[in-house]
């Protein structure tokens, strides 16, 4: 046996076993809780197969759902039927009162008696589907509508609940309208009036509550279905096409037709405040911080111990030698520096002992780059220096191809 | 410093006032009058006040574009063009996390403990963060540090608040709605479809 069938089963039986009870409640219309039913209503109320009559004190009666079965079991026939609209309620409602009242007036007790058990059957029917109805839509859309599982359909039955609960908060300003509550005035009806009081308009305020909030939670649904659901997808969607094309870059402004709102933002500016001493109070204030601030911490000065000499052998000093053409180089340009007389330097790499055997066209080129890279660094010694080029191709100056054989040296 | 010179100092200094940031500051200038004021002020600036398009953020914009404004703009572009890819990643990588479609609007919770372990968990949502680190050009450290540099580069742009630095939780501000705009102009334009085939089918967690 599924276990559907095995519900089904135990709710069959639960009736079967109270039908006594269910017997009684059906043919009186309700039953006093006693001692002897107490436990058993209690188990009938849990599952929804009884509740409590709010018209009489320590009262059940059966559920509208039960209630119906067993008038179709027992062929007992309603007048005007049962609707979902609770505008046509209303107005079989006001039918029912016209007829109740014409038995009332010629006196036909039976049949007003009759009347007035289906108007009470009507009304109790009308404030347990207005509960019914505003706590099926409460816990769907606290469930977001989990019977459905797509996002279209979520959205239709938000629409389909908050258009129904726009009608209802209509009906609910009907039940307690001007016409309605004129019906009940006639002193005849004044039993009537009782019922309808303790049926629906001591429910009205709860209601009108909870189909406003039902209507805001269902608002804030849609609009979480209308803007966060695209934006979500808009989001997927751009990861997939990133992923799919690496080489998608956002381009220029000047390269979209047009400068969005959002690229108006501008570009943050750094704010930086100075006080300003030349205005007394200001100044008063920054004494008042600056006495505030503690005091650095005073760091004790360390007395070093006097030391005591050493004897030990002097450093290692290694002398640097530079290379045999620097050191010529060198040594020509402080002579040259006090010479009056120009020094030719090629001369003076001819005989210099370290330069002699060296190739001079190479000395020459050295020198060159040498005293090149001290007048780019301004160096003393070329300041007190006048320097003349010897070209060897003076005569063919336009050539282009100039070449240096001797550097005349003297003093400036 | 009343709210006034508050609201007026961080919209010249570039910010965004949302109820994440600044709830007194946005309660401010969603009155009309208040909205005037700044808007004035601003103006005297050649900038002025305005918002994202569901009102979640105010900002100072260029009141007019001229030649200041289309350079703010074109850093604006080269903006979401740095934040885009690691952005996009990022979102769809909170959304499939917590499986929730909001979880990426303003006002939303960011639980780093709680993505940690779901990462750790899930070998897709793994290879999805190391991804979104090698956009952000950040490749060393372990999984955790990689999702903390992410978190804190957003974080320095503005788009997230950590509102328990104990707990490690953030929040998401009203500038991922900026964002969104942005996202939405670029996919408009540079004619990015919008269709997910799955989106139909899904359904909501």
């Amino acid at each position: 046996m599924s276990t559907l069938e095995e519900s089904v089963t135990k709710h069959l039986e639960l009736l079967h076993k109270n039908r006594g009870l269910i017997a009684q409640m059906y043919s009186s219309g309700y039953i006093t809780r006693d001692d002897d039913n107490a436990r058993a209503l209690t188990k009938l109320q849990q599952i929804r197969a009884v509740r409590i009559n709010a018209a009489v004190e320590n009262t059940y009666r059966l559920s509208p759902t039960l209630n119906r079965l067993l008038n179709e079991a027992t062929h007992r026939a309603r007048n005007y039927d049962i609707s979902a609209d609770f505008g046509e309620q209303m107005a079989r409602l006001i039918k029912l009162m016209d007829d109740y009242t014409d038995a009332r007036l010629q006196n036909r007790i039976e049949d007003s008696l009759l009347i007035q058990g289906d108007i009470d059957a009507t009304l109790y029917e009308m404030a347990e589907a207005m509960n019914d109805f505003l706590l099926h839509v409460r816990t769907a859309a606290e469930n977001n509508f989990g019977n459905v599982t797509t996002y279209k359909e979520k959205e239709k039955q938000t629409e389909h609940y908050l258009n129904q609960l726009e009608r209802i908060l209509k009906a609910l300003s009907m039940f307690d309208g001007e016409a309605i509550l004129d019906e009940l005035t006639p002193p005849e009806r004044e039993t009537l009036e009782v019922l309808y009081q303790s049926h629906i308009l001591d429910k009205l305020s709860e209601w009108r509550s909870r189909t406003v909030d039902i209507i805001h939670v269902l608002k804030t649904y849609l609009y979480k279905i209308r803007t966060v659901a695209p934006r979500a997808r808009r989001i997927r969607a751009l990861q997939l096409y990133l992923q799919k094309h690496p080489e998608y870059e956002v381009r220029a402004p000047d390269e979209y037709p047009e400068i969005p709102e959002w690229a108006y933002h501008h570009e943050p500016l750094k704010i930086q405040l100075v006080p300003d001493l030349g205005a007394p109070n200001i100044r008063d204030s920054m004494v008042d911080i600056a006495k505030k601030i503690e005091k650095a911490v005073a760091v004790p000065v360390k007395t070093r111990k006097p030391g005591t000499p050493v004897d030990e052998a002097p450093p290692k000093a290694a002398l640097i030698k530079g290379s045999p053409l620097v050191v010529v180089s060198q040594r020509l340009l402080n002579e040259a520096a006090r010479s009056p007389a120009p020094i030719s330097a090629a001369g003076y790499f001819t005989l210099a002992e370290e330069t002699k055997v060296l190739d001079q066209e190479s000395c020459m080129m050295c020198f060159l780059t040498l005293v090149e890279k001290q007048i780019n660094a301004n160096a003393k010694i070329i300041r007190r220096l006048s320097i003349q080029h010897v070209a060897k191709n003076e005569y063919d100056t336009l050539s282009g191809n100039v070449i240096i054989e001797d550097v005349l040296l003297c003093q400036r | 410093m009343s709210t006034f010179a508050r609201v007026a100092t961080a919209l010249i200094q570039g910010g965004f006032i949302c109820q994440i940031t600044d709830y007194e500051g946005h309660q401010f200038l969603t009155n009309s009058v208040n909205q005037g004021d700044v808007d004035q002020y601003l103006r005297r600036i050649d900038l002025r006040l305005t918002t994202t398009r569901d009102d979640g953020a105010f900002f100072a914009a260029h009141a007019d574009i001229d030649v200041e404004g289309k350079k703010d703009a074109k850093k604006r572009f080269t903006e979401v063009k740095n934040v885009l890819r690691p952005m996009v990643s990022f979102l769809e990588l909170v959304m499939r996390i917590t499986g929730d479609d909001e979880s990426v609007a303003a006002g939303q919770v960011l639980n780093l403990n709680q993505m940690m372990a779901r990462i750790s968990e899930n070998p897709s949502l793994y290879l999805q963060l190391r991804q979104t680190t090698i956009d952000i050009n950040t490749k060393d450290g372990s999984d955790r540090e990689r999702l903390n540099k992410i978190v804190k580069r957003f974080q320095t742009e503005g788009y997230l608040l950590l509102v328990n630095p104990e707990s490690e939780i953030y929040m998401f501000t009203g500038r991922i709605e900026w964002l969104m705009e942005a996202i939405e102009y670029l996919m408009l334009h540079d004619e990015i479809s919008e269709e997910d085939s799955e989106y139909d089918k899904r359904a909501e967690s």
